[in-house]
């Protein structure tokens, strides 16, 4: 007979924690990736992409991408196979493609920035192993397309695998600043929110820690110093289900899906919501401005992507490589908890670092920073 | 030689088939690995449909097992090795020295009840107000830690509103446990009807599949919990969560009204199915008899020898061929005796010498 559990420090609940995410094992190569950009990501957030690069560099991987000037890689068609307007045999046939890249530049490993392309590379390794005479299949389709050969790539990882697999290292060894409030010294509290083509895709092989406590932004947020916390609707999708968000009429679910977990997050009282997915990204950011123009109620918790996060704590500039100014909920918040000096006037620089013209408000903001009315001591 | 069969398992299979043996004149040893005999009814204040003590139950076996002329009750004992053939098994027991000679061998190991923080989305372990049918059987009990209230653990108090979550690593290819458990919907609505006799005015809701109350008075204990104003759901849960006051939220469907739902309980108890005995591989493979595909003991036949392993002499009593309610597990206990006494008299080894 188990011992009746009895009134506690809570500490159970974060040893249970542990003991699920022991569960589940995943092999993330600790170098050697082909890093696949992502369609969204890199439009509505391009420094969160472009820190990827730079993330890599600073912890001296092996890694490479076939982008720039006559690039070879392509959108992994993950958008059009969701929207039901592209067959399962194209998208076999794309990423074939993109695998025969990676393997023609000697990678083994997909390392990919979106989490529905991790998704759709992850389906498409279990289609091969599950249905015989697929690969036959669709090698013929890839000569005759393009005249190419592809293997099965060894490992599929997403770029935040890669990120919890350093993510000591990177706190250790060069971040400047941690998950903590600067003048409190209390643990900022942090929302995670996992892409659902991550974690609930092939929960058991694929994602770190599973579906249900998700592990992979946890990893990073309790180890970098902030406090990451639980809500009803922690698990809820963000609402961007790819068809009926593409439409535009039918964007008002996806305001209702993001309504629905900032109204059950509100009483935790959240400093940040962390994401790994691009779409993530994109709604809990914007959708916060459509609540507050549909509903009047304003939630305005910064969202960042984990390279956001990173880069800010490694002190990088919150403008010129991080990019804050591609939010719609200001970040700016958060940096005066964290500590990180900012100038606002650098949201409004041109790509030659020329000023653009800027909003009276904005102006009036700097100048007070600039009095000393907003610094921290 | 003095004993005839070893019996493996105490629980009340074990005891029953000891008892009966006993009584045509058939010497046995009882192992058991625990320090006590009954199993897991032991600690059941109250059986299903009845109500009756399970501690007295087992009292009472044990009262006529004191008392039976050819039984041999060995506790904390595990067996170490089997060899030899059937009606002449030597068994080597772990800390004993001597090796005991048995014609037949008896498998009563019961089960083990299903680790609910397997079925990870209803947070066992993690959300404080969310406990096993296990504890919450411990709390109703008037001799448990509680004295009988039902409390919850993160403050102690008592709650107004319970839900009761049906089939909780039953019937789920996702974590290994294809087949019913058979029981669990009788005793978790034994558990209701014992929250609403204990607390009248709780609000308990049960979520279900299925309800298979299939034995005799279990439909009858079943219509009874609904005339008590148990509420009944059917549908599955597919989440629970914590909010700050520590309640959970429970998001389900309403397969009848084809509908989802969410409500906010005080407690959380998870009616979890049951898997086989931790040993059950261990045992097969010391036996050299067959585990079935859900991982219970495999029957000669299912329907012809319900009760006979799939090796000569050897013989299975209780739920270690699948989940049984307590009237089950005594009626194999029977079952059994007779199995043994008729292979004995086959390989012509009589059991009465001995007397």
């Amino acid at each position: 007979m188990a011992e009746l559990r009895t009134a506690g420090d809570g500490q159970e609940g974060s040893l249970a924690r542990e003991k699920t995410w022991q569960r589940y094992i995943k092999e993330i190569p600790p170098d050697g990736y082909f890093f696949l950009p992502s369609c969204v990501l890199g439009a509505m957030y391009p420094a969160a992409e472009a820190m990827i690069p730079r993330l890599f560099d600073l912890l001296d991987l092996d890694w490479e991408c076939n982008l720039g000037p006559g690039a070879m890689c392509t959108c992994c068609t993950g958008m059009s196979y969701h929207g039901d307007i592209c067959t399962i045999e194209s998208t076999l046939l794309v990423v074939a493609r993109l695998w025969s890249l990676a393997q023609q530049a000697g990678f083994d490993t997909i390392a990919t920035a979106c989490v529905t392309s991790f998704g759709i590379h992850c389906e498409c390794v279990e289609l091969y192993r599950n249905e015989p005479g697929l690969k036959k299949k669709i090698d013929r389709l890839l000569r005759q397309a393009c005249n190419r050969e592809f293997d099965i790539p060894r490992h599929i990882v997403h770029v935040s695998d890669i990120v919890y697999r350093h993510r000591v290292r990177l706190g250790r060894d060069f971040m400047s600043y941690a998950l903590v409030d600067a003048k409190t010294g209390r643990p900022l509290r942090v929302v995670d929110q996992v892409g659902c083509h991550y974690s609930k895709l092939f929960p058991d092989e694929r994602s770190l820690g599973g579906a249900d406590y998700c592990q992979v932004l946890v990893g990073l947020i309790q180890d970098w110093g902030g406090e990451a916390i639980d809500y009803p609707e922690r698990r809820h999708c963000c609402g961007m289900g790819f068809r009926h968000s593409i439409i535009t009429p039918n964007r008002g679910y996806t305001a209702a899906c993001v309504g629905k977990k900032m109204a059950s997050m509100e009483p935790f009282a959240p400093d940040l919501i962390l994401t790994n997915c691009p779409g993530c990204q994109v709604h809990m950011d914007k959708q916060q401005w459509a609540l507050k123009e549909l509903t009047q109620r304003e939630y305005y918790v910064p969202v960042l992507t984990y390279t956001e996060l990173a880069g800010l704590l490694l002190g990088w500039d919150p403008y010129d490589i991080v990019g804050i100014q591609f939010h719609t909920v200001p970040v700016e918040p958060l940096l005066d908890k964290i500590g990180i000096p900012h100038d606002r006037r650098e949201s409004w620089l041109d790509r030659n670092g020329q000023p653009l013209p800027c909003p009276d408000e904005i102006v009036r903001a700097t100048e007070e920073d600039s009095r000393g009315d907003g610094e921290l001591p | 030689m003095k004993e005839n069969v070893l019996i493996l398992g105490g629980g009340v299979a074990g005891m029953q088939t000891a008892l009966a043996l006993s009584n045509i004149g058939i010497a046995s040893t009882l192992i058991e690995k625990e320090p006590q005999l009954g199993g897991r009814v032991r600690n059941y204040e109250k059986l299903f449909p009845s109500f009756e003590s399970g501690r007295r139950l087992v009292e009472t076996l044990e009262q006529q097992l004191l008392t039976a002329s050819f039984v041999d009750v060995r506790l904390q004992t595990k067996v170490a090795c089997v060899d030899g053939q059937p009606a002449h098994f030597n068994v080597w027991v772990e800390n004993h020295r001597d090796v005991l000679q048995a014609n037949a061998l008896v498998v009563a190991t019961g089960f083990e009840p299903f680790d609910c923080s397997l079925q990870e989305e209803y947070g066992y372990g993690i959300y404080r107000n969310v406990i096993s049918a296990t504890e919450l059987e411990r709390f109703l009990d008037s001799s448990g830690p509680t004295a009988g209230e039902v409390r919850r653990p993160s403050d102690g108090g008592i709650p107004e509103t319970i839900a009761i979550v049906f089939c909780v690593g039953s019937r789920s290819d996702r974590v290994g446990s294809k087949y019913c458990s058979r029981i669990c919907c009788s005793f978790s609505t034994k558990h209701a009807i014992e929250i609403k006799e204990k607390y009248p005015q709780a609000k308990v809701t049960c979520f279900y599949i299925d309800i298979r109350t299939y034995g005799r008075g279990f439909e009858e204990m079943y219509r009874r919990a609904q005339e008590m104003g148990v509420t009944y759901i059917r549908g599955r849960v597919s989440e629970c969560s914590e909010l700050l006051n520590g309640d959970i939220t429970i998001r389900a469907e309403n397969t009848f009204l084809g509908r989802p739902l969410q409500g906010v309980f005080n407690l959380v108890s998870l009616s979890h199915g049951m898997r086989p005995s931790k040993d059950a591989s261990h045992i097969a493979g010391m036996l050299g008899i067959a585990v079935a595909e859900d991982g219970f003991f495999q029957t000669r036949d299912m329907h012809l020898y319900p009760n006979d392993a799939t090796r000569d002499g050897v013989f299975l009593a209780g739920s270690a061929t699948g989940l049984k309610p307590v009237p089950d597990c005594i009626a194999d206990g029977n079952s059994v005796a007779a199995r043994v006494h008729e292979f004995l008299r086959r390989m012509d080894i009589k059991g009465d010498e001995h007397a």
